[in-house]
């Protein structure tokens, strides 16, 4: 058996001793292993719980943020609302066509 | 989680008792291991839980090194010891299996477990990591914090000092 041989034999030696060590742990100890170990999966609670305030907070900064700039951003008005008055009045459209015509009429009426 | 904390807990007390030679400390950086992978890491890749497992147990074990070291020190400057004395050597030994566990475990467990902790922290962490825990040399220095350099020189001396201690001696 070479050196390197005797090494590798030496430290097959070690890990069988070692293994048997870890495999004859007391029950008094491997209790508290236990008890450790479900005292650990115990205070990892559910995978979510980091991203529940995270996510509360960014909606909530999302929905801030949309209102600040809609309350800032001018009102435009969409394009023909100026003539809504006269799609939604009462009187004859003519009326409007005309309208040129009775102001015509109304200043020479007052100025005769 | 649970399996995979389960297949480790006992080599991990082993590794943290005999670098503390405290059944009660081992048990409690074994627990603070588990409780930091499960808590921080359990998203993780299972195939990287071993890794960050043993990164976690050695610097808790490093840590209570550290600590034991400047408590020794000022045991010994309030009482006069000797300051240089190692401390892993001076602390009382909390496994004492008594003789029936002790014919179980054997001589060689023995012998193995003394030398062990008779090696300074590093080389013993060095050679557990390497030998038992199957860690190439670049995950044995992820672990222990230390350069691929290091572990080398670590796990040599390790070697060597042991085989010089237990080769003749073994049963």
């Amino acid at each position: 058996m070479n050196e390197h041989e005797r090494e590798q034999a030496f430290l097959a030696q070690a890990r069988r001793v070692l293994d048997a060590s870890a495999a004859e742990l007391d029950p008094a100890t491997r209790t508290r292993l236990k008890a450790a170990r479900a005292a650990a999966l115990a205070a990892r609670g559910p995978r979510l719980s980091w991203w529940l305030p995270i996510g509360g907070l960014a909606t909530a900064a999302g929905a801030a943020l949309l209102a600040w700039t809609l309350l800032l951003s001018p009102v435009q008005p969409a394009p023909g609302l100026e003539h809504l008055d006269l799609l939604t009045a009462a009187d004859n459209l003519e009326f409007y066509s005309d309208l040129e015509f009775y102001t015509w009429l109304a200043e020479e009426a007052d100025a005769g | 989680m649970d399996r995979f904390l389960a297949s480790i807990e006992a080599r991990a007390f082993r590794i943290a008792h005999i670098a503390t030679g405290n059944r009660e400390d081992a048990l409690d950086l074994v627990q603070d291991a588990m409780m930091k992978l499960a808590s921080r890491y359990a998203g993780h890749d299972e195939a990287e839980w071993a890794p960050l497992f043993h990164t976690i147990l050695q610097s808790r074990i490093r840590d209570w090194y550290r600590r034991s070291r400047v408590r020794n020190r000022l045991r010994a400057w309030l009482g006069g010891e000797d300051d240089e004395a190692d401390p892993i050597a001076e602390l009382p030994d909390g496994h004492n299996p008594g003789p029936a566990a002790r014919l179980a475990t054997g001589r060689a467990t023995e012998l193995l477990e003394a030398a062990l902790g008779r090696l300074p922290l590093r080389q013993q962490q060095a050679f557990l990591l390497r030998v038992w825990e199957g860690l190439d040399v670049a995950g044995t220095a992820r672990a222990m914090g230390c350069s691929q350099g290091s572990v080398k020189t670590h796990y040599s001396r390790a070697v060597h000092t042991l085989r010089a201690q237990l080769e003749d001696h073994w049963p």
